[in-house]
């Protein structure tokens, strides 16, 4: 009987779905350059309202790239943002066919796809058996592999909690403890950052309540809470479309979002890390939405702190060097003070942070620590004093 | 210091943000691969943990404050001739992480005399342990619901149509049943995985026993039958009238609500018995306080078994005190959602899933009154206070009437059971045993 009904679910939504994705897949067609929109992938049931939707707005983000091509990168970014939350939302599933496992990019399947599967993977576990399913689940995870699905797990967790309870404190109860054990250690702060980004995702109204509250357990779960607030507001369906033209939106909401400095700081980090990861292959994008920094030069070390992060976490994950190389070359045009920001404050300081700061990172596995905004000089101290202490041990 | 109130951007994302969660593709599909599981379903089974959590330290506060620490404690009923006693309280602990404001009631009694046993001192009481052992463990939850002798229909005349019968006298056969029906749904295995009890095992509710060594948990569902407020205007002899309703609720059987206590020098009276944690329903309808719709509770029954073989029974109640009684929306796609649901026989039809996941998401969600509170908080209002002192129209009146509701309930399951643990001279004779106690039909 259970089998009857779904059929007919999903043969109804096929139907009406029908007439709509045959149009969708022209306006693809026009959009053959772009990385590919992954419809054909079966973890995308025909007919699921949400791809529908997905497919919806990517292609209207197409579409008005070509009506308004001097707007082409904020389409751009719109089209990169979908891309990014599809797959999170599907790769999974599209994994586990053998011949559709090829078919993502492989950065995407690093980053995006393995936060859907901690996501999906914590999910179907359920509250109390993740922890004890840590050691499956993501110990034996490769390292790449580990920081994005201990976001997919926070997020995961977090949602749970906030769908079984209305009340912020036995929220964060709950999603600490249960993310304190399922997490392994050293990346429990990448599974605590996501309660930021599913309250801002699901729950807004209530970031000044969860923002005390966490600030009552010590600043680093507050620190990261606005961390993951900054991420959650870069894909607030709000900002789909609102990176179109001038100022950029969110920043300035993640500035006024957040009621004292430290907040602003992680929530603008978190902001621009987003911002960084989704269009890495499109530094443009990224350029054109940090220019909104040269009317807030308060936001510009944060700022640096998001994208930077966001290059180590890249490289960390994917490996693919090249990729960050040739956002690292990329030269803005426009005025000088803008270009002075955007060479010598972000990357200047990037290349730094690189080379100095990130093979410490990454070889005692504490990537988790950049869920949280420190100045860059901090970073790249603490790197070296770890790296000193490292060879005169040995 | 005032907290800043959310922008309308903020509005959007949040009313946005939970209507594409709702839409997430893994609606009806289950928790497992092999598992299909309605929306519902998925729903309650993502709860269990949390509902068990609270479950678990609502247990611990009532170990803690049991039996002289209540803030609150009051006479809920009086026995004449029978050595029974119970209690209600108002309390208020942290659950959950929040300060929760708390009733419940107790409610201890005799239970039974020992059987007939041709040993005698000791080996009575201990052979009627092992018996109340067998039954509350293994039967009990099968043979809650009893049917009451059923009226055969007229010899003459036949069955007039349903919009005659308010005015004939023909006898209709009808079945009355007492007590609580319940009905095994859902199970994870102490290895992990998530299954669904086949139809033909869901009335024969496995050995509490095998919870804890086999079974992490079972979900079951229990129909509360008999289940009606009445209204008395000119008291118990008088004309009143009655509302039945089709209470029903899940809950949720782990090890630390089973009682399996053999009789020690410490503690001579040997202990069996049920508890389980509700779950709250996640399909809410216009109740929104009662069995399914509780923030969280618990109900315990214990089985003591005296050294000289008498059993007495003792049942305990806690749950959060209710915010609302109704939950009358103004939304209209709630509106919408009830009504696809009542026309669907109280279940929504499957291929209507995406305006159920609408109208969960809806951002008028919120948007609902609760006309009995409302009520008498306005009738107060208007009387200056007349109409709690002088009519008892207060919540405290209302909560104290569910709690008796309560206790009626269980006390007629309770005394119900006695007749069918009377019925078997030894539970323990596997081969002798009644269908109806084996398969709990």
């Amino acid at each position: 009987m259970l089998g009857v009904s779904t059929t007919m679910s999903s043969s109804i939504w096929r139907l009406a779905a029908a007439p709509w994705s045959a149009a969708l897949g022209l306006w693809q067609q026009l959009d053959r350059g772009a990385a590919p929109w992954p419809r054909d992938r079966p973890g995308a049931p025909p007919g699921d309202p949400l791809r529908l939707l997905l497919e919806s707005l990517y292609a209207g983000a197409v579409a008005a790239s070509r009506l308004w091509p001097a707007d082409e990168t904020g389409f751009r970014e719109t089209r990169n943002k979908l891309l990014a939350f599809a797959r999170f939302r599907y790769g999974e599933r599209a994994l586990r066919r053998a011949d559709d496992a090829a078919s993502a990019p492989l950065t995407d399947r690093a980053l995006w796809v393995e936060e859907g599967i901690g996501y999906e993977a914590a999910r179907r576990l359920g509250g109390s058996e993740v922890a004890g399913a840590r050691h499956r689940l993501f110990a034996t995870a490769p390292p790449p592999a580990r920081v994005p699905r201990h976001t997919g797990l926070g997020m995961s967790l977090a949602a749970a909690s906030l769908g079984v309870d209305s009340n912020p404190a036995a929220v964060i109860e709950r999603f600490v403890a249960r993310a304190g054990a399922a997490a392994m250690p050293r990346y429990r702060p990448a599974a605590l950052e996501s309660l930021g980004l599913i309250v801002r995702t699901l729950q807004p109204e209530l970031l000044a309540s969860y923002d005390r509250l966490t600030a009552r357990r010590g600043d680093e779960l507050n620190h990261l809470f606005w961390h993951g607030v900054g991420r959650g507001l870069y894909f607030a369906p709000t900002e789909i479309y609102s990176c179109v033209g001038g100022r950029w939106s969110a920043l300035a909401r993640a500035l006024s979002e957040a009621r004292h400095e430290s907040g602003r700081r992680n929530a603008t980090a978190g902001l621009s890390w987003a911002l960084t990861l989704v269009n890495l292959r499109h530094p443009r994008v990224v350029e054109a939405r940090l220019r909104s920094l040269t009317g807030r030069p308060e936001a510009v070390d944060p700022a640096a702190h998001g994208v930077v992060s966001a290059l180590m976490i890249w490289l960390a994950s994917t490996g693919d060097a090249a990729a960050v190389e040739r956002f690292l070359a990329h030269r803005p045009g426009g005025d000088a003070a803008w270009r002075r920001v955007w060479d010598e404050r972000l990357i200047a300081r990037a290349r730094s942070v690189l080379a100095s700061a990130f093979p410490s990172l990454a070889r005692s596995e504490r990537l988790a620590e950049l869920f949280r905004y420190r100045p860059l000089d901090r970073l790249v101290g603490e790197a070296a004093g770890d790296d000193a202490g490292r060879t005169g041990a040995g | 210091m005032a907290r800043p109130a959310p922008d309308l951007g903020q509005r959007v994302d949040g009313a946005v943000g939970r209507a594409l969660y709702e839409l997430k593709p893994e609606a009806g599909v289950g928790t497992a691969d092999t598992l299909p599981l309605t929306g519902d379903e998925q729903r309650l089974l993502a709860s269990v943990d949390t509902y068990l959590d609270l479950g678990r330290e609502l247990k611990e506060w009532w170990r803690r404050v049991f039996p002289d620490g209540f803030r609150e404690r009051f006479e809920l009923s009086r026995s004449q001739n029978r050595p029974d006693r119970s209690f209600g309280f108002f309390d208020a602990a942290p659950i959950g992480g929040a300060r929760m404001r708390l009733m419940g009631n107790y409610q201890h009694m005799f239970y039974d005399l020992p059987k007939p046993y041709s040993g005698t001192g000791a080996a009575r009481g201990e052979w009627m342990n092992r018996q109340m052992r067998e039954f509350a463990l293994r039967y009990f939850m099968r043979v809650s619901d009893f049917r009451e002798p059923e009226v055969e229909a007229s010899s003459e005349g036949g069955q007039p149509p349903a919009w005659l019968r308010p005015v004939s006298l023909c006898r209709s056969r009808r079945v009355q049943k007492i007590g609580f029906g319940f009905s095994q749904l859902f199970y994870k295995l102490a290895g992990g995985g998530v299954g669904r009890f086949a139809p033909e095992q869901r009335s024969a509710i496995v050995d509490l026993r095998r919870i804890g060594r086999e079974y992490e948990w079972i979900v079951v569902k229990v129909r509360i039958f008999d289940f009606s407020f009445s209204y008395e205007p000119f008291g118990a002899a008088g004309p009143s009238f009655a509302l039945p309703l089709s209470e029903e609720s899940y809950l949720v059987l782990s090890r630390e609500f089973i009682s399996d206590r053999a009789p020690s020098e410490v503690e001579p009276s040997g202990r069996y018995g049920v508890g389980y944690a509700f779950l709250k329903n996640p399909n809410p309808g216009l109740l929104a306080y009662g069995p399914g719709d509780f923030d969280a509770a618990i109900e315990l029954i214990d089985f003591f078994v005296a050294p000289d073989g008498r059993v007495r029974v003792a049942m305990v109640f806690v749950a959060n005190r209710p915010r609302r009684i109704l939950d009358l929306s103004l939304d209209p796609m709630q509106w919408a959602r009830r009504l696809a649901q009542f026309a669907g026989g109280g279940r929504l039809p499957e291929w209507l899933a995406p305006l159920d996941r609408l109208a969960r998401s809806s951002p008028l969600g919120w948007l609902s009154v609760d006309p009995v509170y409302g009520g008498i908080a306005a009738a107060n209002l208007a009387s200056g206070g007349l109409a709690r002192r002088l009519l008892c129209l207060s919540r405290r009146t209302l909560e104290e009437e569910f709690l008796i509701k309560h206790f009626m309930q269980h006390y007629q399951t309770v005394a119900g059971s006695l007749h069918t643990w009377r019925q078997v001279p030894d539970w323990l004779d596997e081969e002798a045993l009644p269908d109806w106690a084996l398969q709990g039909v």
